[in-house]
């Protein structure tokens, strides 16, 4: 199996591993990286979602080749202990349910508040319709968004 | 998750905990070395401070893990701050209520934690009244310390342990009032673990790794019943990593035939599961489709019914139709559905000395091992189940199916554990499913325009026809409850539902809110239309059909139709029901009394159609 360099959460990292596997099963089965979760495996339901380049990115479809040379931040590089704005209204907000597609709904949000501090209804609606969340946090999702973009400013 | 923590679970009885006997002993973690006192199966109390709470309920999103801990930790006086919560694992040996559906956890579980948490705060208030040698009316607990209410003196719990381990256990513990509760019905309760949850460090049971573990995938037969001839193994030669390929077998627990593949990484597994050549023998299923199975139903709504029950659940006829009177009649079809929790069902087994040890989550945990062992020729004991939280459940975690596929696979593994994964085709494809169901609903009118002599009629495959005796008709019961009979809401004085049987080529199971999710659509749709029919305002004709103050149903359960007026309106206030709305743009209502956990629901929407 070839080897291959990957730069995670500001770490530099070599794996062995198929040429074909997605990012998702790298991170999860090599580095151990949970966070990122599996949901569909088919780029639909945005729970594997990570940044690449600062960018918001289903990883299970995106293969180990096009990762190389770029920056990979998964939920565990967001912050050490939770401390990310974002992270911090969720908490207050207290969206989770059974927490599975939570991490993809935050990672989604963060780049959404990257590009656009104060997100309108509609865009928030926009960027989250990425990420499905089958208990229905919906609501409170948009609420905690709204309060980490007035914690953000 | 450790089987080290696991704890002595005492038997039960009806609907709660017995208290385990009453010793102090040395904490089973072996990180610790506080001495613990465990006045009841659920509480463990550390001289260290800590204050174990368990929950044997699993988690799957709903909250057990913060609501039943803090019923017990409400009657206990304990300081939030010094409660560590923890799941405890399972074995048929021990016992124990950890099965977890119907929405009934808390109903089920409140007194009983209530009691466990009141016994202990009791033990400990006497021992603290001994040493002072004051009334124990003279001593109040209070944040994990008991406090003489006239010298002001204290002692913090973790000093009484050893006291009031030797105490006799109060048989009837006075509960706290209501008005003096702290943390039950309180706003700004913070879900336990949330902040694991949103660091990506809580741990489904798909997130756990064990050395060593290989990837299982399971290639199963498209078609109910079907059989394996043989397989191609040169189709997957080029992926690398694969380490067997082997036989399944139908378990009788709603997993099919097939064939399971070992890996050394996860993406071999999918990729040759996905591309391994299988032959099958259909079986008698083969030629099954939606649109056939949808016809069959419809037809046998014009059939004479298998089962005939009256408003009462008894055993009645049709009643005729009186001509002369004005007669609606509507007919309903509804899907088979997946219940599609976002974390696909998962399992990592191993099979080691003769004995299983699994992790995974499970709704049912008692389902893997009853189900499962005779299968291998072991018993329900010989298997091991870390039970872990759900990324959703909804009633696909109830099944043991695959629990018992990890099992099979982890017993061509050699000792080494292997992780089962559904991928997301896999779980749409071979869940046990919600049934489809087709219904006709038909009534006449009393001279108030009310409805009288209501009849549902509904065609389905009983889930109960995969949960026990296949093909039996009373099988249908469950069927004919969900709110469209003995436990209908609406007060119509005369009530049939009426069900006929048919056999499913899908394996069935029960989805969240069981009948109700079928029954109670079509019946608030029908009211729909029979208020349409009157002239009649949907939310008046059903507030009308709400006058009677109580009613007790065929299961003994006290409902007030009154209540579910009050939600009726207050769901029509928030959606201004009576406000003018532009052509194109419309109100609906509607509402529920769910029985399983006494719950008065109702909702309203609003609905714009464009161009």
């Amino acid at each position: 199996m070839p080897t291959y360099q990957l730069e995670v959460n500001n770490k530099s990292l070599t794996v062995n591993v198929p040429s074909d596997i997605p990012l998702l099963w790298v991170l999860r089965d090599e580095l151990n990286l949970t966070g990122t979760k599996y949901g569909c495996g088919v780029g639909t339901c945005g729970s594997c979602t990570v940044h690449i380049n600062n960018t918001a990115q289903k990883s299970c479809m995106l293969p180990i080749t096009a990762c190389v040379g770029k920056k990979i931040t998964t939920i565990e590089g967001l912050s050490e202990d939770g401390s990310h704005p974002v992270q911090q209204a969720w908490i207050d907000v207290n969206v989770p349910q059974c927490g599975y597609c939570q991490c993809g709904q935050i990672m989604t949000a963060v780049d959404l508040l990257n590009q656009t501090p104060n997100p309108t209804d509609a865009e928030i609606d926009d960027a989250m319709s990425q990420v499905v969340c089958r208990c229905g946090t919906y609501y409170r999702i948009k609420n905690a968004i709204k309060k980490a973009a007035l914690t953000m400013k | 998750m450790q089987r080290r923590n696991f704890i002595k679970i005492a038997s039960l009885s009806s609907g709660g905990w017995l208290l385990a006997q009453i010793m102090p002993f040395k904490s089973l973690a072996n990180t610790s070395e506080a001495t613990c006192f465990q006045p009841s199966p659920l509480i463990k109390l550390c001289d260290d401070g800590k204050i174990y709470i368990y929950v044997v309920k699993q988690e799957s999103g709903q909250g057990v893990q913060t609501s039943l801990p803090l019923i017990l930790a409400e009657e206990l006086e304990a300081d939030t701050k010094d409660i560590i919560i923890e799941a405890l694992p399972f074995n048929a040996s021990k016992g124990g209520q950890y099965g977890t559906g119907g929405s009934t956890s808390v109903m089920t579980q409140y007194m009983p934690l209530r009691k466990a948490g009141a016994t202990a705060r009791e033990m400990l208030i006497t021992a603290a009244a001994n040493e002072w040698r004051v009334a124990t009316s003279q001593c109040r607990a209070e944040k994990s310390k008991v406090v003489d209410t006239v010298t002001g003196k204290e002692f913090t719990y973790a000093k009484l342990y050893a006291k009031a381990s030797t105490l006799e256990v109060p048989k009837n513990p006075t509960l706290k009032n209501y008005k003096d509760f702290k943390l039950i019905g309180k706003q700004g309760q913070k879900k336990t673990n949330i902040k694991n949850i949103v660091t990506g460090k809580y741990n489904f049971g798909i997130d756990i790794k064990l050395p060593g573990m290989l990837y299982g995938a399971v290639v199963r037969c498209p078609v109910l019943e079907g059989k394996v001839n043989n397989w191609d193994a040169t189709s997957i030669k080029d992926i690398d990593g694969i380490i067997k390929l082997v036989e399944m077998k139908e378990m009788g627990i709603n997993n099919r035939n097939g064939v399971g593949i070992i890996a050394t990484n996860r993406w071999s597994a999918i990729k040759a599961a996905n591309q391994l050549k299988v032959n099958w023998d259909l079986g008698k299923h083969e030629n099954a489709t939606s649109k056939n199975y949808s016809l069959a139903l419809k037809k046998l709504l014009d059939t004479k019914p298998d089962l005939v029950i009256d408003e009462k659940g008894k055993s009645a006829e049709l009643l005729p139709i009186n001509s002369n009177s004005k007669v609606i009649t509507a007919d309903y079809e509804l899907p088979f559905l997946a219940h599609a929790p976002m974390e696909p069902v998962n399992c990592i087994a191993q099979f080691k000395d003769g004995k299983f040890e699994i992790w995974g989550g499970f709704q049912s945990p008692g389902s893997v091992s009853n189900g499962c062992s005779k299968f291998f020729g072991l018993k329900n004991t010989d298997v091991f189940i870390n039970l872990q939280p759900m990324g959703g459940g909804f009633g696909r975690k109830l099944s043991a199916d695959y629990g018992g596929e990890a099992m099979q696979l982890a017993t061509f593994a050699d000792g080494k554990p292997v992780q089962l994964l559904f991928t997301r085709a896999d779980d749409m494809k071979f869940g046990v499913f919600r049934p489809a169901s087709a219904h006709r609903l038909q009534t006449e009118f009393d001279n108030m325009g009310m409805p009288t002599n209501w009849l549902h009629k509904i065609a389905i495959a009983p889930v109960m026809d995969f949960q026990g005796k296949k093909g039996a008709i009373a099988n249908l019961q469950g069927d004919l409850g969900g709110g469209s009979d003995n436990d209908m809401y609406y007060n119509i004085p005369t009530l049939r539902a009426a069900g006929n049987r048919i056999d499913a080529p899908l394996a069935e199971g029960w989805w969240r809110a069981v009948n109700f999710t079928y029954n109670n659509f079509v019946i608030e749709s029908f009211i729909d239309e029979i208020a349409f029919a009157q002239k009649k305002d949907p939310l008046a004709y059903r507030l009308a059909l709400l006058e009677k103050k109580e009613v007790t149903n065929i299961s003994g359960a006290k409902y007030t139709p009154q209540r579910l007026a009050t939600v009726l309106k207050e769901a029509a206030e928030l959606i201004n029901w009576n406000k003018k709305r532009p052509t194109g743009t419309a109100v609906g209502i509607a509402c529920c009394f769910y029985n399983h956990a006494m719950a008065y629901t109702a909702h309203a929407f609003e609905v714009t159609v464009k161009n």
